[in-house]
């Protein structure tokens, strides 16, 4: 385990804003290599927002984020791309788009000058989908696809970029429980395979399982940071999201589980009392 | 359900490129044969090796010229079309909503009005000046709306632009009256006395266009993909949308130099070639070409046909062909009898 501990990413003072709206003032936080890494919190705490500053969707209104040795404002669009996948919250595409299509522009950031696709590229394709189990869908366009078999196909497409870090947003949002576990189930797999990984989530016992590190956000600050066990305590769960709840151990992984009990009262201005 | 453009095997894929081109050629040569005068095949042959008979003046310079400027026209247009529907995402994208032609027209009739010429090479070149500053003033107006050429913005200041320059335009016409027919008729395009050094500007920007597309498939197919998962897959997408929207609108106005304004090819062509080929940019391009220039030389000998002796305006009878077979593609599509 501690062999894993290299420090990869580190946020260095960094304020982050949508328009006129402040996200975070002065984020300061440092992700380990080879972890998989929970980003949780409330809607609107701020978790997505760096996690898309982290792939430079979103400019840094100051401080600096580094990956590996360099900020990551040094980087081309494409020397990022080899570095950082990330799959978007609500990835979009023509539905007539084949399943084999949409894979192989996971292998944008690879291609020479003249748009050719190597032996690796194709390589690399077939590897995400058999990882994926998508071999029978090839030749199917993604408007047929149910929406397990569509988010395979989406992770399929970020596997395909063979970045040694990736990043989701909420990949498993909309899914059943099955399809829940079969994406985590893949996430852990790429994680056992060498992958940095850090990944925004809603469910808290799902990030439990999984996760190496949890951090809570709250109003633009980290609100908690460690491990499952140390991250899920009543008193962490209260302070962010204002319920009362009991944690226990599931009786296999002997993860932390929540039971969320009751929600505390509104305050006069409307919020939430934390 | 049954889906035509699932990926096809390599042999299905040059089996439809050589039937296409070869109609192609069909296409041409009976353009050579159709018009007020209709020639047989042996005439026409005759045709390029006499000088001074009907037939020959007929032939050689009347339709040789308009032979080859259809389908460079419908090439032009049609990858204009298509480079815009796929950056905008926008499948209602068309070289006329930059603006391009209100531009070129607005320019035309000023020119006409104002100072009466009627040189047609100069009118070209009065045109291009007006399409270039269309696209300028809807690319100024797009930056003020938004500055990053998402979705809508850019369609939205073309459509603005064209409806205030398409009432400007209804507004010289109406003082216009002596000149009304001849203008008229430049304004919905045509190949009629055309000569062919335009040519040699256009051929070699749409020979380059071909080849950079071609080259620059994955980023245009990657950008057919949301903003963000296309950026987080290492696209450019600013640089390659104003890169992109560039080729488009310059190839629309050589399109307005060679043959005035025409409407439709760069809406319907690249919606044929999609359905034809699937969306994947190395597949579609050919076809895109390919189609355009069937349109336009199909409209072009019924331009001649229907009203013969005098010629039916040639963006009336493209919309008149174009029209219902796109609206017969789209329903089908929607029943899933295509696509």
């Amino acid at each position: 385990m501690d062999t894993k501990k290299a420090p990869l990413t580190r946020y260095e003072k960094v304020n982050l804003s949508y328009g006129s709206t402040i996200v975070f003032e002065a984020l300061n936080l440092t992700l380990n290599e080879g972890e998989i890494t929970m980003f949780c919190g409330p809607n609107g705490c701020g978790k997505s927002t760096a996690l898309k500053a982290l792939r430079r969707l979103l400019k840094v209104r100051s401080g600096i984020i580094f990956h590996g040795a360099n900020p990551i404002d040094d980087l081309s669009d494409k020397a990022l791309a080899k570095l950082m996948s990330l799959l978007t919250q609500k990835p979009s595409a023509p539905d007539d788009l084949t399943v084999e299509q949409l894979i192989k522009m996971g292998r944008f950031a690879h291609l020479g000058y003249l748009g050719h696709f190597s032996k690796k590229d194709k390589e690399k394709v077939a590897e995400a989908l058999s990882l994926c189990h998508l071999q029978n869908l090839v030749h199917e366009t993604i408007g047929n696809l149910s929406g397990g078999q569509l988010q395979r196909v989406w992770l399929a497409m970020i596997i395909a970029q063979d970045s040694p870090t990736i990043l989701l947003d909420e990949p498993t949002n909309h899914l059943d429980i099955t399809h829940q576990i079969e994406t985590l189930e893949l996430i852990k797999k790429l994680n056992e395979k060498g992958r940095t990984i850090i990944v925004v989530m809603h469910d808290l016992n799902m990030a439990a399982r999984y996760a190496d590190r949890m951090i809570l956000f709250k109003d633009g600050k980290v609100a908690a940071d460690g491990t499952p066990e140390e991250v899920m305590q009543p008193s962490n769960i209260r302070n962010v999201f204002n319920i009362d709840c009991e944690i226990m151990r599931d009786n296999i992984y002997q993860k932390p589980m929540l039971i969320p009990y009751k929600l505390r009262p509104y305050n006069d201005s409307g919020n939430l009392n934390g | 359900m049954p889906h035509l453009t699932v990926l096809e095997g390599e042999d299905r894929f040059y089996f439809k490129l050589a039937f296409c081109s070869f109609f192609l050629i069909i296409l041409m040569v009976a353009s050579l044969h159709f018009g007020a005068e209709i020639y047989t095949p042996y005439e026409v042959w005759n045709a390029f090796w006499e000088l001074e008979t009907e037939a020959s003046i007929i032939i050689q310079t009347l339709r040789v010229p308009r032979m080859v400027l259809a389908p460079v026209t419908g090439m032009a247009l049609a990858l204009s079309g298509l480079l815009l529907q796929t950056v905008s995402g926008n499948p209602l994208a068309s070289p006329a909503f930059l603006g391009v032609n209100s531009g070129a027209a607005f320019f035309v009739l000023l020119a006409f009005s104002f100072f009466g010429f009627t040189s047609l090479w100069f009118l070209s070149l009065i045109a291009f000046a007006g399409a270039l500053t269309a696209i300028s003033l809807v690319f100024l107006l797009a930056f003020s709306f938004g500055a990053s050429f998402q979705q809508s913005t850019l369609l939205l200041a073309g459509i603005t632009l064209s409806s205030f320059l398409s009432s400007a335009i209804t507004i010289l016409l109406a003082t216009n009256e002596t000149t009304l027919e001849a203008l008229l008729f430049w304004l919905s395009g045509s190949f009629a006395n055309r000569d062919m050094s335009g040519l040699i500007i256009v051929v070699p920007v749409l020979f380059f266009s071909i080849i950079v597309t071609l080259i620059m498939k994955s980023s245009l197919d990657s950008l057919l993909m949301d903003d963000e998962s296309a950026k987080a897959l290492g696209l450019s997408i600013f640089k390659l949308r104003l890169f992109f929207i560039f080729l488009s609108a310059l190839l629309a106005s050589l399109a307005v130099v060679l043959a005035g304004p025409v409407a439709f090819i760069g809406l319907v062509a690249p919606h044929i070639a999609k359905n034809y080929a699937g969306l994947s940019h190395l597949r579609n391009i050919p076809f895109c070409l390919l189609f355009g220039a069937h349109l336009t030389l199909m409209a072009d000998i019924a331009t001649r046909i229907l009203l013969s002796p005098s010629e039916a305006p040639l963006s009336a009878v493209l919309a008149f062909i174009g029209v219902p077979f796109l609206v017969f593609l789209l329903l089908s599509k929607k029943r899933g009898v295509v696509g």
